[in-house]
């Protein structure tokens, strides 16, 4: 179960963020992407919601800006 | 529906796949933000090989970015009454009518700025001005009000070049709670949701489309089905439904009423169906509940092959590109068997639940989107139809000399005829095969050159003992570097194939002669369609002199030209030359 997350987590940052895939690890993170801005997290977050058929609350939407958290509150959300 | 991530990766997959096309640039100017309309866009416009790229101006800053967006290609503008003073859509309604006033004549003046600066761009999308957010009231509300005679200013004062888009004709195919995101309006003043983008995108498409030449011509239709319901072969000729007598009967009533309003309008319709000829023939003729006609078909397969081939068939008879037509059809396998073989068909499946039809084909009619509607629109059935008839004649004669001989041809040129703005503009558009440049104009970038004294737009209509073509060649030539250059030459695929491009050029040569000039430049810049065209210039017995990227540049001395003309053509110069050059 987890590791499907990490892998769709993963196939959509890549798209969303235009990096690969095989770039993305725990760190990964909005200070280390520099495509990651604020309009790219907005389509981040509908990308995400609409996959996983999940709506991250608001403190979620500015906890989940690196790759770990963002599988940690999926897991919780799923 | 595809998901937002398909959409991201099917779009950067593209890009990857259009690599160094030429690009068609959009810029988005609003004062919200819109950044996801980039990608459902773009896709669409990518599917049909047009390289968009689409940029934003900064947030929130419409007028200013209006002065600095003449580069694009096309712009298009997001104009949200609720965001234009933070809180309007609640502030209104407590404000007295001096500020209301005020507050619409500053953007009836922020307007007209907006239309001054933008009224070169070839295209501009303006959305009206809507209170849709909040529409909850009995009465019109403050908002409401204030919207609607924006709208109304808006259609009184705006350019030609600007096309209004009726946002609740987008609204209405989503429900309420899908079009507006409140969560990120309230956070980041992103107002929409991507359900909106997706329809938005597939609402103005057609628009880029036409402009670029790339809007559907024909709708065949398979017959069991699909214009009836019913098969002839199973169920006879009379139990054939098609009224509104039957409930299933009146749904193809409807679409048969649609169609036949279609080709009034200039759409091609056709049949294409496995059937005896013999029982189609009856139908059309003798069917009580019939509405389309046999006047209203311009092109008949009913026979066993199968539908690729008969669909090629009939773009080849037609006259155009196989991506211009659309098929309809009730079975799964003849629509998959399309799609596969001919993806750039675009099928439509009658659905499942027939209720939906109507809606499924009214959706359908807007790939027909027209930019430029001209006159000669309502008649092009009209004289598709002749030039079946000539066909038929033609068949008679065995030499194709021997048969233009009796056609009687005569070429009527127009020069700089502004009556003829909005014909020329189109074929501009809309012609790819022969057309030697395919330079796609507006009618404002048609008029500029009319008025311009560097240059000259002349216009050809052809008639013949059928009946009247119409304007169907255009030839603009400008002055660049004190030198005449070719920009444009194209000819309608109703005219090709009678050597008229031969009296057309002879005229050309002799125009220019008269203007004491020695040579003339003229170039060919190849496309996937005007490979029949690639050796015109050498043909005239012009010189290749460079290549610059795709196009090739040629010199023609006036002194070496030897005419080419045909006899049997006649050429008569009508002087509309408004502006004295």
């Amino acid at each position: 179960m987890k590791n499907t997350i990490n892998d769709k987590v993963k196939d959509i940052m890549s798209i969303v963020l235009e990096i690969s895939k095989k770039n993305i690890g725990e760190d990964t993170s909005v200070s280390n992407v520099s495509a990651w801005d604020s309009l790219k997290h907005m389509n981040l977050i509908v990308a995400l919601e609409e996959a996983f058929e999940i709506e991250f609350d608001e403190d979620q939407l500015v906890e989940i800006n690196n790759y770990k958290k963002i599988v940690e509150v999926i897991s919780l959300l799923i | 529906m595809d998901t937002y991530t398909n959409i991201l990766k099917e779009n950067s997959d593209k890009q990857n796949f259009l690599g160094n096309a030429p690009i068609y640039s959009i810029r988005v100017l609003s004062n919200i933000t819109v950044n996801q309309l980039k990608d459902f866009l773009e896709v669409l416009l990518r599917r049909n090989k047009i390289n968009a790229h689409i940029t934003f101006g900064d947030y929130n800053n419409i007028v200013q970015n209006s002065l600095n967006s003449n580069d694009y290609h096309a712009v298009i503008i997001f104009w949200e009454i609720i965001n234009v003073i933070e809180g309007l859509h609640y502030r209104i309604d407590l404000m007295n009518k001096k500020e209301i006033d005020q507050l619409k004549k500053n953007l009836k003046e922020e307007l007209k700025l907006v239309f001054k600066n933008l009224k070169t761009i070839p295209i501009v999308l303006f959305n009206t001005f809507s209170s849709y957010f909040v529409c909850q009231h009995y009465f019109p509300s403050e908002l409401e009000k204030v919207s609607a005679e924006l709208n109304q200013f808006l259609s009184n004062n705006k350019p030609d070049n600007f096309t209004i888009i009726k946002l609740e004709n987008i609204f209405s195919d989503i429900p309420y709670s899908e079009i507006f995101n409140h969560r990120f309006f309230y956070s980041s003043k992103a107002l929409y949701n991507i359900k909106f983008y997706e329809q938005y995108s597939n609402f103005v498409a057609p628009i880029f489309l036409s402009i670029l030449g790339k809007t559907k011509k024909a709708i065949i239709f398979d017959c069991d089905n699909t214009l009836w319901k019913g098969i002839i072969g199973e169920d006879g000729i009379k139990n054939l439904k098609m009224s509104k007598n039957d409930k299933d009967g009146a749904i193809f009533e409807e679409i048969q009423y649609l169609a036949k309003y279609a080709s009034r309008k200039g759409i091609i319709v056709g049949l294409c169906s496995k059937n005896n000829h013999e029982d189609i023939d009856e139908v059309l003729k003798n069917h009580s509940d019939m509405v389309l006609k046999n006047d209203d078909i311009l092109i008949k397969k009913v026979n066993w092959k199968d539908k690729t081939t008969n669909l090629v068939e009939i773009a080849s008879e037609l006259n155009i590109g196989i991506d211009s037509l659309v098929f309809i059809d009730d079975s799964e396998f003849e629509i998959n068997l399309v799609k596969q073989q001919l993806p750039e068909v675009k099928t439509i499946m009658v659905p499942r639940k027939l209720y939906n039809y109507p809606i499924v084909f009214r959706k359908c009619l807007k790939l027909f989107y027209n930019h430029s509607v001209s006159e000669e629109d309502k008649y092009r059935s009209k004289m598709y139809k002749a030039e079946n008839e000539r066909s038929r004649f033609k068949q008679q004669f065995q030499n194709i000399d021997n048969y233009l001989k009796n056609l009687a041809l005569l070429v009527e040129v127009n020069i700089n005829d502004i009556t003829q703005i909005a014909r020329i503009a189109q074929l501009t558009q809309k012609t790819n095969q022969f057309n030697l440049t395919t330079r796609r104009y507006t009618e404002k970038q048609i008029l500029f050159f009319m008025e311009d004294i560097n240059s000259r737009v002349f216009s050809f209509s052809v008639n013949d003992k059928f009946g009247n073509y119409g304007t169907t060649a255009v030839i603009i030539l400008s002055k660049q570097n004190s030198v005449f250059t070719v920009d444009t030459f194209l000819m309608s695929c109703r005219i090709i194939g009678r050597n008229i491009e031969l009296n057309i050029f002879d005229w050309l040569v002799a125009y220019v002669k008269q203007l004491k000039e020695d040579e003339i430049y003229m170039s060919y810049i190849p496309t996937k369609k005007n490979l029949q065209v690639s050796n015109f210039w050498d043909q005239i017995g012009a010189q290749k002199i460079y290549k610059k990227g795709e196009e090739t540049i040629y010199i023609l001395k006036l002194k070496y030209f030897s005419t080419k003309g045909k006899g049997y053509i006649t050429l008569r110069e009508n002087y509309h030359e408004k502006y004295n050059k």
